[in-house]
Protein backbone atom coordinates (compact mmCIF):
# COMPACT_ATOMS: atom_id res chain seq x y z
CA UNK A 1 0.00 0.00 0.00
CA UNK A 2 1.41 3.68 -1.35
CA UNK A 3 -0.39 4.90 1.48
CA UNK A 4 0.58 4.42 5.30
CA UNK A 5 -1.05 5.01 8.73
CA UNK A 6 0.75 7.68 9.31
CA UNK A 7 -0.01 9.91 6.32
CA UNK A 8 -1.11 13.64 7.88
CA UNK A 9 -4.64 15.08 7.42
CA UNK A 10 -3.85 17.26 4.95
CA UNK A 11 -1.57 14.92 2.48
CA UNK A 12 -4.94 12.75 2.67
CA UNK A 13 -7.95 15.06 2.03
CA UNK A 14 -5.40 16.53 -0.63
CA UNK A 15 -5.06 13.00 -2.42
CA UNK A 16 -8.76 12.49 -1.71
CA UNK A 17 -8.96 16.18 -3.76
CA UNK A 18 -7.12 14.55 -6.28
CA UNK A 19 -10.01 11.64 -6.70
CA UNK A 20 -7.40 9.14 -5.51
CA UNK A 21 -9.21 6.09 -4.93
CA UNK A 22 -7.12 4.56 -2.74
CA UNK A 23 -7.10 8.13 -0.53
CA UNK A 24 -10.61 8.03 -0.30
CA UNK A 25 -10.77 4.50 0.88
CA UNK A 26 -8.17 5.34 3.24
CA UNK A 27 -10.05 8.41 4.54
CA UNK A 28 -13.67 6.10 4.69
CA UNK A 29 -11.79 3.61 6.65
CA UNK A 30 -10.46 5.98 9.30
CA UNK A 31 -13.48 7.86 10.39
CA UNK A 32 -16.36 6.22 9.39
CA UNK A 33 -16.00 4.39 12.41
CA UNK A 34 -16.04 8.37 14.14
CA UNK A 35 -19.23 9.21 11.44
CA UNK A 36 -21.39 5.71 12.18
CA UNK A 37 -21.12 6.65 16.11
CA UNK A 38 -22.83 9.48 15.51
CA UNK A 39 -25.23 8.64 12.60
CA UNK A 40 -26.49 5.87 15.47
CA UNK A 41 -26.69 8.37 17.99
CA UNK A 42 -29.41 10.12 15.48
CA UNK A 43 -31.38 7.68 13.74
CA UNK A 44 -34.19 5.43 15.14
CA UNK A 45 -32.41 2.06 14.05
CA UNK A 46 -29.24 1.18 12.56
CA UNK A 47 -30.44 0.48 8.97
CA UNK A 48 -31.59 4.11 8.91
CA UNK A 49 -27.42 5.19 9.95
CA UNK A 50 -26.53 3.35 7.31
CA UNK A 51 -28.16 5.09 5.02
CA UNK A 52 -27.17 8.53 6.82
CA UNK A 53 -23.41 7.49 6.61
CA UNK A 54 -23.71 6.73 3.16
CA UNK A 55 -25.09 9.78 2.43
CA UNK A 56 -22.96 11.71 5.00
CA UNK A 57 -19.73 10.74 3.05
CA UNK A 58 -21.27 11.19 -0.49
CA UNK A 59 -21.58 14.87 0.68
CA UNK A 60 -18.22 14.73 2.77
CA UNK A 61 -16.38 14.09 -0.80
CA UNK A 62 -19.02 16.26 -2.74
CA UNK A 63 -17.76 19.04 -0.74
CA UNK A 64 -14.39 18.39 0.61
CA UNK A 65 -13.22 21.22 -1.50
CA UNK A 66 -15.04 23.51 0.44
CA UNK A 67 -13.17 22.64 3.68
CA UNK A 68 -10.34 25.29 4.29
CA UNK A 69 -7.58 23.07 6.35
CA UNK A 70 -8.50 26.17 9.06
CA UNK A 71 -9.96 24.21 11.73
CA UNK A 72 -9.90 20.42 12.48
CA UNK A 73 -10.59 18.12 9.94
CA UNK A 74 -12.41 15.50 12.18
CA UNK A 75 -14.65 18.52 13.53
CA UNK A 76 -15.68 19.52 10.08
CA UNK A 77 -16.61 15.25 9.22
CA UNK A 78 -18.94 15.47 12.11
CA UNK A 79 -20.13 18.68 11.45
CA UNK A 80 -21.47 17.10 8.18
CA UNK A 81 -22.57 14.01 9.46
CA UNK A 82 -24.58 16.27 12.02
CA UNK A 83 -26.26 18.22 9.39
CA UNK A 84 -26.62 14.86 7.03
CA UNK A 85 -28.30 13.26 9.78
CA UNK A 86 -30.71 16.32 10.34
CA UNK A 87 -31.19 16.08 6.71
CA UNK A 88 -32.20 12.76 6.59
CA UNK A 89 -35.01 12.67 10.00
CA UNK A 90 -36.44 15.59 8.34
CA UNK A 91 -37.11 14.02 5.24
CA UNK A 92 -38.17 10.48 6.85
CA UNK A 93 -41.52 12.67 6.69
CA UNK A 94 -42.47 12.00 10.40
CA UNK A 95 -43.67 15.37 12.94
CA UNK A 96 -40.57 15.08 15.24
CA UNK A 97 -41.24 18.44 17.47
CA UNK A 98 -44.95 17.25 18.09
CA UNK A 99 -45.87 16.25 22.06
CA UNK A 100 -45.28 12.57 22.08
CA UNK A 101 -46.19 10.08 24.67
CA UNK A 102 -46.46 11.38 27.84
CA UNK A 103 -46.91 7.88 29.66
CA UNK A 104 -43.66 5.83 28.56
CA UNK A 105 -42.92 3.64 31.24
CA UNK A 106 -43.69 0.64 28.77
CA UNK A 107 -40.30 2.08 26.73
CA UNK A 108 -37.58 0.82 29.10
CA UNK A 109 -37.09 -2.57 30.70
CA UNK A 110 -33.73 -3.41 29.38
CA UNK A 111 -29.98 -2.13 30.32
CA UNK A 112 -28.10 -1.63 33.62
CA UNK A 113 -27.05 0.60 35.42
CA UNK A 114 -25.96 4.03 33.11
CA UNK A 115 -22.38 3.93 34.01
CA UNK A 116 -22.15 0.44 33.48
CA UNK A 117 -23.26 0.84 30.32
CA UNK A 118 -21.18 1.07 26.72
CA UNK A 119 -21.78 3.58 24.20
CA UNK A 120 -23.71 0.57 22.21
CA UNK A 121 -26.76 0.41 25.29
CA UNK A 122 -26.73 3.92 25.45
CA UNK A 123 -27.09 4.60 22.14
CA UNK A 124 -29.94 1.84 22.18
CA UNK A 125 -31.46 4.04 24.62
CA UNK A 126 -31.24 7.08 22.22
CA UNK A 127 -33.54 5.05 19.43
CA UNK A 128 -35.88 4.35 21.59
CA UNK A 129 -36.08 8.14 21.96
CA UNK A 130 -38.68 9.81 20.02
CA UNK A 131 -37.34 11.63 16.97
CA UNK A 132 -37.52 14.90 18.00
CA UNK A 133 -36.12 14.22 22.06
CA UNK A 134 -33.39 12.11 20.18
CA UNK A 135 -32.11 15.15 18.09
CA UNK A 136 -32.22 17.93 20.74
CA UNK A 137 -30.72 15.63 23.28
CA UNK A 138 -27.52 14.47 20.58
CA UNK A 139 -27.34 18.50 19.62
CA UNK A 140 -26.95 19.87 23.24
CA UNK A 141 -25.51 17.12 25.50
CA UNK A 142 -23.29 15.63 23.08
CA UNK A 143 -22.19 18.18 20.35
CA UNK A 144 -22.79 20.66 22.57
CA UNK A 145 -25.05 23.11 21.03
CA UNK A 146 -26.59 25.58 22.98
CA UNK A 147 -30.44 26.49 22.64
CA UNK A 148 -30.77 29.05 20.64
CA UNK A 149 -28.59 27.34 17.84
CA UNK A 150 -30.48 24.12 17.93
CA UNK A 151 -33.60 26.70 17.55
CA UNK A 152 -32.27 28.03 14.36
CA UNK A 153 -30.76 24.42 12.92
CA UNK A 154 -33.91 22.76 13.72
CA UNK A 155 -35.80 25.71 12.55
CA UNK A 156 -38.37 25.53 15.91
CA UNK A 157 -38.61 27.45 18.80
CA UNK A 158 -35.70 27.76 21.69
CA UNK A 159 -38.47 26.77 24.39
CA UNK A 160 -39.48 23.80 22.14
CA UNK A 161 -35.96 23.14 22.23
CA UNK A 162 -35.76 23.38 25.75
CA UNK A 163 -39.09 21.29 26.49
CA UNK A 164 -37.84 19.12 24.05
CA UNK A 165 -34.32 18.32 26.23
CA UNK A 166 -35.68 18.12 29.31
CA UNK A 167 -38.18 15.57 28.29
CA UNK A 168 -35.77 13.08 26.54
CA UNK A 169 -33.63 13.85 30.44
CA UNK A 170 -36.79 12.41 31.93
CA UNK A 171 -37.43 9.62 29.51
CA UNK A 172 -33.69 8.50 29.65
CA UNK A 173 -34.38 8.44 33.18
CA UNK A 174 -37.53 6.59 33.19
CA UNK A 175 -35.81 3.82 31.08
CA UNK A 176 -32.96 3.87 33.49
CA UNK A 177 -35.43 3.04 36.64
CA UNK A 178 -37.55 0.41 34.81
CA UNK A 179 -34.65 -1.53 33.81
CA UNK A 180 -33.57 -1.25 38.00
CA UNK A 181 -37.16 -2.28 38.80
CA UNK A 182 -36.78 -5.14 36.30
CA UNK A 183 -33.80 -6.22 38.01
CA UNK A 184 -34.60 -6.00 41.64
CA UNK B 1 -28.21 6.41 41.54
CA UNK B 2 -29.77 9.83 41.90
CA UNK B 3 -26.71 11.45 41.09
CA UNK B 4 -26.14 9.59 37.53
CA UNK B 5 -29.57 10.80 37.14
CA UNK B 6 -28.59 14.04 37.71
CA UNK B 7 -25.64 13.95 35.30
CA UNK B 8 -27.07 11.98 32.23
CA UNK B 9 -25.80 14.41 30.10
CA UNK B 10 -22.05 14.24 30.77
CA UNK B 11 -22.36 10.18 30.87
CA UNK B 12 -23.94 9.98 27.44
CA UNK B 13 -21.40 13.10 26.14
CA UNK B 14 -18.34 11.42 27.60
CA UNK B 15 -19.15 7.79 25.97
CA UNK B 16 -20.83 8.61 22.82
CA UNK B 17 -18.95 11.96 21.99
CA UNK B 18 -15.71 10.25 20.43
CA UNK B 19 -17.32 6.86 20.26
CA UNK B 20 -16.00 4.48 17.65
CA UNK B 21 -18.49 2.13 15.98
CA UNK B 22 -17.37 0.10 12.96
CA UNK B 23 -20.13 0.23 9.99
CA UNK B 24 -21.69 -2.55 8.20
CA UNK B 25 -19.34 -3.55 5.33
CA UNK B 26 -21.54 -2.84 1.99
CA UNK B 27 -21.60 1.28 3.12
CA UNK B 28 -18.01 1.88 1.00
CA UNK B 29 -19.39 0.29 -1.63
CA UNK B 30 -22.59 2.14 -2.03
CA UNK B 31 -20.37 5.12 -1.41
CA UNK B 32 -17.76 5.05 -4.02
CA UNK B 33 -20.72 4.42 -6.54
CA UNK B 34 -23.11 7.22 -5.38
CA UNK B 35 -19.94 9.26 -5.47
CA UNK B 36 -18.74 8.42 -9.08
CA UNK B 37 -22.36 9.30 -10.16
CA UNK B 38 -22.84 12.36 -8.01
CA UNK B 39 -19.27 13.63 -9.94
CA UNK B 40 -21.08 12.63 -13.03
CA UNK B 41 -24.23 14.41 -12.29
CA UNK B 42 -22.32 17.55 -11.66
CA UNK B 43 -20.34 17.69 -14.71
CA UNK B 44 -23.15 16.98 -16.60
CA UNK B 45 -25.37 19.50 -14.70
CA UNK B 46 -22.31 22.61 -15.45
CA UNK B 47 -22.48 21.48 -19.05
CA UNK B 48 -26.45 21.79 -18.58
CA UNK B 49 -25.85 25.13 -17.05
CA UNK B 50 -24.41 26.51 -19.69
CA UNK B 51 -26.57 25.32 -22.25
CA UNK B 52 -29.83 26.56 -20.36
CA UNK B 53 -28.47 29.97 -19.80
CA UNK B 54 -27.78 30.26 -23.88
CA UNK B 55 -31.09 29.02 -24.43
CA UNK B 56 -32.54 31.52 -21.80
CA UNK B 57 -30.48 33.82 -23.24
CA UNK B 58 -31.66 33.53 -26.74
CA UNK B 59 -35.15 33.00 -25.91
CA UNK B 60 -34.86 36.28 -23.93
CA UNK B 61 -33.84 38.00 -27.30
CA UNK B 62 -36.61 36.73 -29.61
CA UNK B 63 -39.36 37.33 -27.25
CA UNK B 64 -38.20 40.96 -26.76
CA UNK B 65 -37.80 41.29 -30.67
CA UNK B 66 -41.47 39.14 -30.79
CA UNK B 67 -42.51 41.83 -28.22
CA UNK B 68 -41.42 44.91 -29.96
CA UNK B 69 -42.96 43.42 -33.44
CA UNK B 70 -46.42 43.13 -32.14
CA UNK B 71 -46.63 46.18 -29.30
CA UNK B 72 -49.27 48.63 -30.91
CA UNK B 73 -46.56 51.34 -32.47
CA UNK B 74 -46.87 50.39 -36.13
CA UNK B 75 -44.09 53.12 -36.57
CA UNK B 76 -41.56 51.61 -35.31
CA UNK B 77 -38.52 51.39 -37.45
CA UNK B 78 -35.87 48.39 -37.56
CA UNK B 79 -33.37 51.00 -36.76
CA UNK B 80 -35.05 52.59 -33.72
CA UNK B 81 -35.73 49.34 -32.09
CA UNK B 82 -33.14 49.34 -29.51
CA UNK B 83 -34.51 52.41 -27.98
CA UNK B 84 -38.09 51.37 -28.24
CA UNK B 85 -37.23 48.35 -26.38
CA UNK B 86 -35.94 49.94 -23.27
CA UNK B 87 -39.10 52.51 -23.73
CA UNK B 88 -41.88 49.40 -24.51
CA UNK B 89 -40.39 47.77 -20.92
CA UNK B 90 -40.58 51.09 -19.53
CA UNK B 91 -44.26 51.47 -21.10
CA UNK B 92 -45.09 48.01 -19.75
CA UNK B 93 -44.20 49.04 -16.31
CA UNK B 94 -46.46 51.93 -16.28
CA UNK B 95 -49.32 51.28 -18.01
CA UNK B 96 -51.09 47.95 -17.49
CA UNK B 97 -53.85 48.43 -19.98
CA UNK B 98 -51.20 47.90 -22.96
CA UNK B 99 -49.94 45.62 -21.28
CA UNK B 100 -52.96 43.15 -20.94
CA UNK B 101 -53.35 44.21 -24.79
CA UNK B 102 -50.14 42.01 -25.43
CA UNK B 103 -50.63 38.25 -26.83
CA UNK B 104 -50.05 35.72 -24.34
CA UNK B 105 -46.50 34.82 -25.17
CA UNK B 106 -45.87 38.08 -24.63
CA UNK B 107 -47.10 38.66 -21.15
CA UNK B 108 -45.45 35.59 -20.19
CA UNK B 109 -42.12 36.60 -20.99
CA UNK B 110 -42.61 40.36 -19.93
CA UNK B 111 -43.54 40.06 -16.32
CA UNK B 112 -40.55 37.80 -15.91
CA UNK B 113 -38.35 41.10 -16.50
CA UNK B 114 -40.70 43.28 -14.32
CA UNK B 115 -40.41 40.46 -11.48
CA UNK B 116 -39.48 43.30 -8.62
CA UNK B 117 -42.61 45.07 -9.87
CA UNK B 118 -45.42 43.50 -7.80
CA UNK B 119 -48.26 44.08 -9.32
CA UNK B 120 -47.30 43.26 -12.75
CA UNK B 121 -45.49 39.92 -11.93
CA UNK B 122 -48.64 38.64 -10.09
CA UNK B 123 -50.79 39.58 -13.17
CA UNK B 124 -48.21 37.65 -14.73
CA UNK B 125 -48.30 34.40 -13.10
CA UNK B 126 -52.61 34.79 -13.31
CA UNK B 127 -52.80 35.34 -16.19
CA UNK B 128 -50.00 31.95 -16.86
CA UNK B 129 -51.37 30.16 -14.25
CA UNK B 130 -53.14 26.93 -16.57
CA UNK B 131 -50.22 26.74 -18.55
CA UNK B 132 -46.56 27.38 -17.12
CA UNK B 133 -45.22 24.73 -14.66
CA UNK B 134 -44.76 27.13 -12.42
CA UNK B 135 -48.82 26.79 -12.09
CA UNK B 136 -48.03 23.73 -10.77
CA UNK B 137 -45.69 24.76 -7.70
CA UNK B 138 -49.03 27.48 -7.15
CA UNK B 139 -51.25 24.98 -6.67
CA UNK B 140 -49.54 22.16 -5.13
CA UNK B 141 -49.97 23.25 -1.47
CA UNK B 142 -53.54 23.72 -1.85
CA UNK B 143 -53.75 20.69 -2.95
CA UNK B 144 -52.02 19.11 0.23
CA UNK B 145 -53.78 20.97 2.22
CA UNK B 146 -57.59 19.79 0.65
CA UNK B 147 -55.87 16.49 1.30
CA UNK B 148 -55.58 16.95 5.51
CA UNK B 149 -58.77 18.78 5.30
CA UNK B 150 -60.31 15.67 3.40
CA UNK B 151 -59.05 13.46 6.08
CA UNK B 152 -60.36 15.38 8.89
CA UNK B 153 -63.69 15.62 7.07
CA UNK B 154 -63.83 11.87 6.96
CA UNK B 155 -63.21 11.40 10.75
CA UNK B 156 -65.83 14.30 11.24
CA UNK B 157 -67.89 12.11 9.20
CA UNK B 158 -67.02 8.73 11.08
CA UNK B 159 -67.63 10.59 14.36
CA UNK B 160 -71.24 11.92 12.90
CA UNK B 161 -72.81 8.53 11.83
CA UNK B 162 -71.67 7.22 15.19
CA UNK B 163 -73.79 10.25 16.63
CA UNK B 164 -76.67 9.72 14.07
CA UNK B 165 -77.03 5.68 14.98
CA UNK B 166 -77.19 6.16 18.70
CA UNK B 167 -79.61 9.17 17.50
CA UNK B 168 -81.86 6.84 14.94
CA UNK B 169 -82.11 4.29 18.18
CA UNK B 170 -83.73 6.81 20.19
CA UNK B 171 -85.35 8.24 17.96
CA UNK B 172 -86.99 4.59 17.39
CA UNK B 173 -87.58 4.32 20.69
CA UNK B 174 -89.16 7.61 20.56
CA UNK B 175 -91.22 6.84 17.87
CA UNK B 176 -92.80 3.19 19.12
CA UNK B 177 -94.05 5.27 22.40
CA UNK B 178 -95.26 8.51 19.99
CA UNK B 179 -97.26 5.46 17.93
CA UNK B 180 -99.08 4.34 21.20
CA UNK B 181 -99.63 8.28 22.98
CA UNK B 182 -101.22 10.87 20.72
CA UNK B 183 -100.08 14.22 21.63
CA UNK B 184 -102.27 16.75 21.86
CA UNK B 185 -101.97 18.61 24.95
CA UNK B 186 -102.37 22.19 24.97
CA UNK B 187 -102.93 25.63 27.21
CA UNK B 188 -105.61 27.98 26.94
CA UNK B 189 -105.05 31.46 28.77
CA UNK B 190 -107.57 33.82 29.87
CA UNK B 191 -106.70 37.12 31.33
CA UNK B 192 -108.55 37.98 34.65
CA UNK B 193 -107.12 40.95 35.39
CA UNK B 194 -104.25 43.50 35.21
CA UNK B 195 -102.05 40.51 36.59
CA UNK B 196 -103.86 37.50 36.95
CA UNK B 197 -104.31 34.49 34.79
CA UNK B 198 -105.65 31.71 34.08
CA UNK B 199 -104.70 28.80 31.97
CA UNK B 200 -106.25 26.00 31.52
CA UNK B 201 -105.41 21.88 29.90
CA UNK B 202 -107.61 20.54 27.50
CA UNK B 203 -106.91 17.36 29.44
CA UNK B 204 -108.85 15.94 31.97
CA UNK B 205 -106.20 14.83 33.90
CA UNK B 206 -106.15 15.01 37.99
CA UNK B 207 -102.32 15.47 38.24
CA UNK B 208 -101.25 18.59 36.35
CA UNK B 209 -97.71 20.02 37.02
CA UNK B 210 -98.18 23.64 36.33
CA UNK B 211 -94.24 25.50 35.79
CA UNK B 212 -93.44 29.25 35.67
CA UNK B 213 -90.43 30.47 33.94
CA UNK B 214 -88.94 26.86 34.83
CA UNK B 215 -88.35 27.94 38.80
CA UNK B 216 -91.76 27.41 40.30
CA UNK B 217 -93.79 24.17 40.19
CA UNK B 218 -96.54 24.03 41.16
CA UNK B 219 -99.68 20.57 41.02
CA UNK B 220 -102.67 21.49 40.41
CA UNK B 221 -105.80 20.37 38.07
CA UNK B 222 -106.63 20.93 34.74
CA UNK B 223 -107.37 24.34 35.51
CA UNK B 224 -104.85 27.01 37.16
CA UNK B 225 -104.68 30.20 38.07
CA UNK B 226 -101.89 32.58 38.91
CA UNK B 227 -101.34 35.92 39.74
CA UNK B 228 -98.06 38.06 38.44
CA UNK B 229 -98.58 40.88 40.98
CA UNK B 230 -95.46 43.26 40.69
CA UNK B 231 -93.89 41.02 38.56
CA UNK B 232 -94.07 42.85 35.00
CA UNK B 233 -92.03 41.29 31.63
CA UNK B 234 -92.92 38.11 29.98
CA UNK B 235 -93.56 34.78 31.75
CA UNK B 236 -92.96 31.21 30.51
CA UNK B 237 -95.79 28.39 31.55
CA UNK B 238 -95.51 25.06 30.46
CA UNK B 239 -97.52 22.65 31.82
CA UNK B 240 -96.82 18.47 32.40
CA UNK B 241 -99.56 16.39 32.26
CA UNK B 242 -100.01 12.27 31.96
CA UNK B 243 -103.39 11.35 30.01
CA UNK B 244 -105.28 8.78 30.46
CA UNK B 245 -103.47 6.00 28.40
CA UNK B 246 -100.46 6.96 30.96
CA UNK B 247 -98.53 9.12 28.61
CA UNK B 248 -96.45 12.02 29.64
CA UNK B 249 -97.07 15.37 27.61
CA UNK B 250 -95.93 18.72 27.94
CA UNK B 251 -97.69 22.35 26.28
CA UNK B 252 -95.75 25.38 26.97
CA UNK B 253 -97.44 29.18 26.58
CA UNK B 254 -95.97 32.97 27.07
CA UNK B 255 -97.80 35.58 28.94
CA UNK B 256 -96.71 38.87 28.86
CA UNK B 257 -97.45 41.26 31.77
CA UNK B 258 -97.74 45.14 31.91
CA UNK B 259 -95.90 46.01 34.91
CA UNK B 260 -96.98 49.25 37.22
CA UNK B 261 -93.13 50.18 37.06
CA UNK B 262 -91.97 51.45 33.40
CA UNK B 263 -88.56 50.45 33.71
CA UNK B 264 -89.65 46.57 32.98
CA UNK B 265 -90.51 46.90 29.20
CA UNK B 266 -87.93 49.70 29.03
CA UNK B 267 -85.87 49.34 25.59
CA UNK B 268 -84.16 51.93 23.34
CA UNK B 269 -82.98 50.86 20.27
CA UNK B 270 -79.09 50.41 19.35
CA UNK B 271 -79.35 52.44 15.69
CA UNK B 272 -82.10 53.77 13.60
CA UNK B 273 -81.98 53.85 9.63
CA UNK B 274 -84.16 56.67 8.17
CA UNK B 275 -84.58 56.11 5.00
CA UNK B 276 -88.25 55.30 4.87
CA UNK B 277 -87.96 51.97 4.09
CA UNK B 278 -90.36 51.21 7.07
CA UNK B 279 -87.33 49.47 8.97
CA UNK B 280 -86.08 50.87 12.14
CA UNK B 281 -87.01 54.53 10.68
CA UNK B 282 -87.32 56.34 13.98
CA UNK B 283 -86.33 55.81 17.67
CA UNK B 284 -88.83 53.94 19.04
CA UNK B 285 -88.97 53.46 22.72
CA UNK B 286 -90.41 50.96 24.57
CA UNK B 287 -91.48 51.48 27.84
CA UNK B 288 -94.27 50.24 30.58
CA UNK B 289 -96.78 53.28 31.76
CA UNK B 290 -95.50 56.14 33.16
CA UNK B 291 -96.24 58.96 34.68
CA UNK B 292 -93.98 61.27 33.22
CA UNK B 293 -91.79 61.38 30.31
CA UNK B 294 -89.42 63.17 28.72
CA UNK B 295 -86.51 62.03 25.70
CA UNK B 296 -84.03 64.25 24.41
CA UNK B 297 -81.34 63.72 22.07
CA UNK B 298 -77.97 65.26 21.38
CA UNK B 299 -75.53 65.28 18.86
CA UNK B 300 -71.87 64.91 19.73
CA UNK B 301 -71.01 68.24 20.14
CA UNK B 302 -73.88 67.91 22.77
CA UNK B 303 -76.50 70.38 20.70
CA UNK B 304 -80.09 68.87 21.36
CA UNK B 305 -81.30 67.60 18.00
CA UNK B 306 -84.63 66.15 19.27
CA UNK B 307 -87.17 66.49 22.25
CA UNK B 308 -90.28 64.48 23.52
CA UNK B 309 -92.77 64.24 26.19
CA UNK B 310 -94.76 61.49 24.94
CA UNK B 311 -93.89 58.07 23.98
CA UNK B 312 -95.98 57.89 21.26
CA UNK B 313 -93.72 60.60 19.68
CA UNK B 314 -90.06 59.15 18.43
CA UNK B 315 -87.14 60.73 17.10
CA UNK B 316 -87.05 60.26 12.87
CA UNK B 317 -83.70 61.67 12.72
CA UNK B 318 -83.96 65.15 12.33
CA UNK B 319 -83.35 68.18 14.10
CA UNK B 320 -86.46 70.09 12.85
CA UNK B 321 -86.70 69.94 9.34
CA UNK B 322 -83.51 68.99 8.33
CA UNK B 323 -81.88 65.77 8.57
CA UNK B 324 -79.21 65.15 10.81
CA UNK B 325 -75.62 63.80 9.90
CA UNK B 326 -75.06 60.00 10.55
CA UNK B 327 -73.20 59.10 13.64
CA UNK B 328 -73.10 58.43 16.89
CA UNK B 329 -75.95 60.44 19.10
CA UNK B 330 -77.21 60.89 23.16
CA UNK B 331 -80.39 59.99 24.14
CA UNK B 332 -81.28 60.95 27.58
CA UNK B 333 -84.46 59.79 29.11
CA UNK B 334 -86.35 60.56 32.10
CA UNK B 335 -89.41 59.06 33.26
CA UNK B 336 -91.56 58.46 36.33
CA UNK B 337 -93.94 56.04 37.30
CA UNK B 338 -97.67 56.56 37.93
CA UNK B 339 -98.29 58.22 41.22
CA UNK B 340 -95.14 58.95 41.88
CA UNK B 341 -92.37 62.06 42.21
CA UNK B 342 -88.99 60.78 41.41
CA UNK B 343 -87.61 61.38 38.01
CA UNK B 344 -85.45 58.73 36.71
CA UNK B 345 -82.98 59.17 34.12
CA UNK B 346 -81.53 56.74 31.34
CA UNK B 347 -78.40 57.47 29.11
CA UNK B 348 -77.66 55.77 26.07
CA UNK B 349 -75.61 56.27 22.67
CA UNK B 350 -77.61 55.68 19.14
CA UNK B 351 -75.95 55.30 16.10
CA UNK B 352 -77.45 56.82 12.73
CA UNK B 353 -76.87 55.20 9.49
CA UNK B 354 -77.79 56.89 6.53
CA UNK B 355 -77.68 54.77 3.31
CA UNK B 356 -78.12 51.74 5.21
CA UNK B 357 -81.33 49.34 5.72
Amino acid sequence: MAITVDITEKDLVQACLRQDGKAQTQLYKKYSPVMFAICLRYSANPDNAKDMLQEAFIRVFDRLDKFRFEGSFEGWLKRVAVTTCLDFNKKLKIEPYAEEIDNFTHLGAEAGVLSQMGANDLINLLQKLPVGYRTVFNLFAIEGYGHAEIAQMLEINENTSKTQLFKARKMLQAFVLNSDKSIE
Amino acid sequence: MSEELNHIDQIFSKALDNARIDPPAGVWESVSSGMSSATAVKTSFVWFKSIWLWTGLSVLSLATGAYLYLSPKPTATLASEVKGGKQGIKQSENQQPEFYNQSPENRQVVPEKNSNTGNLNIAGKMSSLPVESEAADYIEPKIQHAGFSDEKLEVLSATKQIETKSGVSGQDSRQQAALQCVHSLHITVEALGQSKWRFTSNGRSESCYWNINSSETIRGGAQFEYSFEGKGGIHFVSLKAKNLQGCDDTARTVVVVQSESPETMLFIPDYLTPNADGINDDLKVGIGPVGGYNLLVFDKFNRQVFMSSSPETSWNGKAGFIDCEPGVYTVVLSYKTVGSANWKTVRKSVLLKRGEE
